[in-house]
């Protein structure tokens, strides 16, 4: 019997050797040395039921997963080491029911490849609570324990954490578990909530490597703060394991100190990083494109935009000014007025020299006509230059808008919009009456144009809202028409303020 | 075909009288302007296919106005004074035609667009 009863002692402590790299086997060398701690000493003879239990709650890692996992390897712990307690058979029965119960919940709360785990673990805890519950009955039941029990309990204990170990050998579950990691980065949803379950802790920080920034970045892009030691233990309790895949830096976590103390894990994790790295970094790219055309589009309508009020500007100052005066002079002759009650006489020689002057002013006046940019708009802004573009339309046109200013690319946008909008509504809608509404809410500057005419608009429908539309993309915006068929239509259009603050302030 | 029209007069009883005659053609009158300033505006924000334009203007000579908008649009002026006061100018400009404000009728209108 000495010599089962060594044997199991020694399977335990082999097994535990086996598999030392891992959680489970530090679990079952602490078993196998409590084994023999119980032969030599009677207060311990039942000592390695604690990391028995701990081992089959928390297998395949150190740390059990849920809170009943945990308040079930506290109560083994404490069954197992306080001879009060060893001795109860109630006690030790409960430590059995709640051993298989907490399994059954490990299983039923896992998902996806951990599943398959906690199977293995659930037919230990099986063999487990019948070892420990077996010899409890039979004190109960007032039977002696005899040779035939003990070796069955022997049995049982040695077959339990052999089944595990080979679970554990050739279950491939961690990789399993990984694998479906990488499988999974295609799909949506945070790498890092996966990261933290596979690995058991729900603290978990992931930080990918970002050669471009110099730095950690996690999957929103934002900064991972990482402490510059390698392996450094940060307050809290967690540690820094950096992921290195073929002598490169491809990530970094931050983890409760048991969670990775599987280095086969972490060299998984590793590779699963490098993957998602890879995934993540093209998306960065994409994005950073994305924004830079974008940036670009903006850049290109902001330099057009200033390029149109540089011209206007100058126009009013030079030829535009010349123009209004030598108009007035014509004008003025044609009405047969003398010129000499000019301050500036009017000779026959001048007269040549300002006709020409007036032949190239508008040559290039008449290139600008189209599309400037109105005065009142660079001057005064939108509350300036949309009663003046309102008064314009034959069409009433009831207009509200609030006082103040807004980013000059903003404003244009906006003037255009509106200005835009009033041409169609002149030109297609049929409409006896229209309104234009701006307001500013959620750092937004909002529009809505709308009329009482036939509907059915639409853009690109050839009335220029394309180019609107791509005007007010560019600077990140959206427009929308909503134009049943003979209900009038309603353009909005709403434009962010960059600098502003958030939504309800 | 000549669909949408801009009426620039400073007189707002001049303007109303005249989109009723247009609209009762079947014009469609998108926009409205007192001034020249405005009127390059309005042309610029709706680009009528007609200008109905006044010459005396409070801030810029019709004229001026006219040779602006000419490439963009088909162009009518008008006047309260006879196409006399300003043969010579008419002569050399590139509108579709001269009305004085009491000859503006519809077929007189159509008259002058018909050739274009």
């Amino acid at each position: 019997m000495i010599v089962v009863d060594a044997a199991t002692g020694l399977v335990l402590l082999a097994l535990g050797l086996a598999s030392r790299k891992r959680p489970p086997g530090v679990l079952l060398l602490a078993a196998g040395l409590a084994w023999f701690l119980g032969d030599v000493a009677s207060w311990a003879v039942y000592l390695h039921r604690g990391p028995l239990i701990h081992l089959v709650l928390a297998y395949p890692f150190l740390r059990p997963r849920t809170r009943v996992a945990w308040a079930t390897v506290a109560a083994g712990y404490l069954c197992a080491a306080l001879p009060s307690l060893t001795a109860s058979v109630p006690a030790t029965l409960a430590v059995a029911v709640a051993l298989v119960l907490s399994a059954v919940y490990g299983y039923a709360v896992a998902s996806g490849p951990e599943r398959r785990a906690r199977a293995a673990a659930l037919g230990a805890a099986a063999a487990l609570a019948i070892a420990l519950s077996a010899g409890a009955a039979l004190r109960l039941a007032g039977v002696p324990a005899g040779q035939a029990a003990e070796l069955a309990y022997d049995l049982l204990i040695a077959g339990m954490a052999a089944g595990l170990c080979a679970d554990l050998r050739w279950g491939r579950w961690a990789r399993a578990a990984v694998t479906g990691l990488v499988v999974d980065l295609g799909e949506p949803g945070p790498l890092r909530t996966r990261l933290a379950r596979a690995l058991g802790d729900s603290g978990l920080t992931v930080g990918f490597w970002m050669q471009a920034r110099r730095g950690y970045v996690d999957e929103a892009g934002r900064s991972v703060h990482v402490p510059a030691e390698p392996a450094a233990v940060i307050p809290g309790g967690r540690v820094v394991t950096f992921l290195d895949v073929g002598g490169e830096r491809v990530g970094v976590l931050i983890h409760g100190a048991s969670a990775l103390a599987d280095r086969a894990l972490v060299a998984e994790v590793a590779g699963a990083a490098q993957l998602a790295m890879a995934n993540i970094g093209l998306r960065e790219n994409v994005r950073a494109r994305t924004t830079d055309a974008a940036a670009s589009r903006r850049r290109l309508v902001e330099a057009a935009d200033a390029a149109r009020r540089g011209l206007a500007e100058e126009l009013r100052q030079g030829p535009g000014r010349r123009l209004e005066r030598v108009a007035g002079l014509l004008h003025d002759a044609a009405a047969g007025k003398p010129a000499g009650t000019h301050p500036q006489d009017l000779q026959g020689e001048a007269l040549g020299d300002l006709t020409a002057g007036l032949d190239r002013a508008q040559a290039v006046l008449r290139d600008l006509v189209v599309g400037i940019h109105p005065p009142a708009l660079t001057a005064d802004g939108l509350p300036a230059a949309l009663p003046a573009l309102v008064q314009l339309s034959a069409i009433p046109v009831s207009l509200s808008v609030p006082p103040g200013r807004f980013p000059a690319n903003v404003e244009t946008a906006g003037y255009f919009v509106c200005s835009e909008a009033l041409a169609n509504i002149a030109r297609h809608a049929q409409a006896s009456h229209a309104w234009i509404r701006v307001w500013q809410q959620d750092s937004c500057l909002h529009l809505e144009i709308g009329d009482d005419g036939i509907g059915g608009a639409r853009v690109g429908g050839g009335s220029g809202m394309r180019g609107l539309a791509d005007r007010v993309a560019a600077l990140g915006g959206v427009l929308s028409v909503d134009s049943p068929l003979a209900s009038g239509t309603r353009l909005t259009v709403n434009l962010p303020l960059p600098g502003t603050a958030g939504p309800g302030q | 075909m000549v669909r949408t029209v801009l009426i620039v007069d400073d007189h707002a009883g001049f303007r109303a009288a005249a989109r009723a005659l247009l609209e009762a053609g079947g014009f469609t009158v998108a926009a409205e302007a007192a001034d020249g300033r405005s009127a390059l505006q309005a042309a610029a924000t709706f680009r009528p296919d007609l200008v109905l334009l006044d010459i005396q203007l409070p801030d810029v000579d019709g004229f001026i106005v006219a040779e602006l908008l000419a490439e963009q649009t088909e162009i009518v002026l008008i006047s309260s004074r006879g196409a006399s006061s300003y043969r010579d100018r008419l002569a050399g400009s590139s509108v579709a035609g001269f009305l004085t404000k009491s000859e503006l009728t519809l077929p007189a209108l159509t008259a002058l667009l018909a050739p274009r």
